[in-house]
């Protein structure tokens, strides 16, 4: 498996699981990516947020999250995607956008 | 540098005063690098909303964000995201707070920056407790705490009250008083109004183990704090609290005197306000037993309270 095909897979299946069962995450890393159950136990020991066990285990397998989460979950719409164009009119804003044009030139 | 390094005196300014939060963080995105410019941005942003300029500090938080994506690095466009995210749920989308948190989060953990993402969390903690889900609030504040930094006091401290007065929502007394005690190790590094809060929060746990000691001393030093920031339903509520342990210490005619001086209050707030409701209770019971007043006083500091935890609209 090429490491696209391994990341298209893991972002299916964290999609699915992430889908209908909030509670199956844990279970799949169990059988899929063979976390220990030591750590599963660490983890529910010191009652982290889902999101942040599942960051913990990616980091432990070396994957690369920050592309395979954030697009799992603007796959989802679990994330807003904030639009590049999007302008909220305000002097404030304008001000501001007027120091990032300069520091762009 | 982390984006806290870079940011940490403007934060502290933010808290104590909003305005020259502005304009430093202002002047300083005029004469910043490319790298660190969408910091600034964020910190902008963020003073913005201090200020209870929530449009405007969307605008410029979009721009912060604009800014990162094109130059920062993913802790970075994390930082102002989670900026954005603030905002939103002082606009009360909490859904949009919580995903913005939430991607905040991600990117922090792609340049382990984990103190990043224990404020990530504790951001989440925050809006779970606006939406008075105090038993999540919790969960979310003791794994922000896990990730924080030991020296990032200005956020251990918030997120060490946030849980202690979510279990005193969930009647966790113990726990209220390990988060409490947790949150006092950082007490001289703090701003001065979160300060406020944690004396606040100290003295309610006191009176509540019936050590009154002092008690109405702090009471009136939070009163007075309150007062002189014009923030009347926090000195009314502090003076409900004060008349509440002076009638506890069979300081009977004090507490009379006391309840009269919330009098002038009410000039200061709009006639339908839950404050100046209370507060009027309050005062037609002077004229009557001490009972009355102590019934007064109780039902009208639960009023207040319930007024100034609610979910912004």
């Amino acid at each position: 498996m090429t490491p696209e095909e391994y990341h298209l897979r893991l972002l299916a299946e964290f999609d699915r699981i992430l889908g209908d069962k909030p509670h199956g995450t844990l279970a799949w890393l169990q059988r899929e990516m063979g976390v220990s159950d030591t750590y599963i136990r660490q983890w529910r020991a010191q009652g982290k947020a889902p999101i942040a066990r599942l960051l913990e285990a990616l980091t432990l397998l070396n994957v690369d999250h920050t592309t395979f989460l954030v697009r799992a979950f603007e796959a989802k719409g679990e994330f807003p995607r904030i639009e590049e164009e999007a302008i909220v009119e305000s002097p404030q804003a304008r001000a501001a956008q007027r120091i990032v044009d300069e520091a762009q030139e | 540098m982390t984006p806290r390094e870079i940011t940490t005196e403007l934060e502290w300014l933010r808290f104590t005063a909003p305005e020259k939060a502005l304009e430093l963080a202002q002047e300083r995105a005029e004469q910043a690098s490319r790298h660190v410019l969408p910091l600034y941005l964020g910190e902008w942003a963020a003073a913005l909303r201090a200020m209870g300029k929530t449009k405007d500090a969307r605008g410029v938080a979009m721009v912060a964000i604009r800014a990162a994506k094109r130059w920062g690095k993913p802790s970075v466009l994390g930082d102002v995201i989670q900026k954005l995210a603030y905002v939103e749920a002082y606009r009360g989308d909490f859904g949009q707070a919580v995903a913005l948190a939430e991607k905040a989060l991600v990117l922090h953990a792609e340049d382990c920056y984990t103190n990043g993402i224990g404020r990530c969390l504790g951001d989440q903690g925050y809006v779970a407790t606006l939406q008075r889900d105090y038993a999540k609030g919790l969960n979310f504040f003791e794994s922000a705490l896990h990730y924080l930094d030991e020296d990032d006091r200005l956020a251990r401290f918030s997120c060490s009250m946030n849980a202690s007065f979510c279990c005193q929502q969930l009647a966790l007394e113990d726990d209220r008083r390990a988060f409490l005690d947790e949150a006092l190790k950082h007490q001289e590094d703090v701003p001065e109004g979160m300060l406020m809060r944690a004396k606040w929060e100290e003295v309610e746990v006191r009176v509540l183990e019936g050590k009154y000691d002092g008690a109405a001393q702090t009471f009136k030093t939070l009163a007075s704090y309150f007062l002189e920031r014009d923030q009347i339903p926090q000195a009314a509520l502090a003076t409900c609290e004060l008349v509440q342990v002076l009638l506890k210490q069979k300081r009977i005619d004090e507490a009379f005197q006391v309840a009269k001086t919330l009098a002038p209050l009410v000039m200061d707030l709009s006639d339908d306000s839950v404050t100046a409701a209370a507060i009027t209770e309050i005062l037609r019971a002077t004229g009557a037993t001490h009972r009355e007043l102590a019934a007064a006083v109780r039902d009208a500091a639960s009023k207040i309270k319930d007024e100034l935890t609610r979910p912004p609209r």
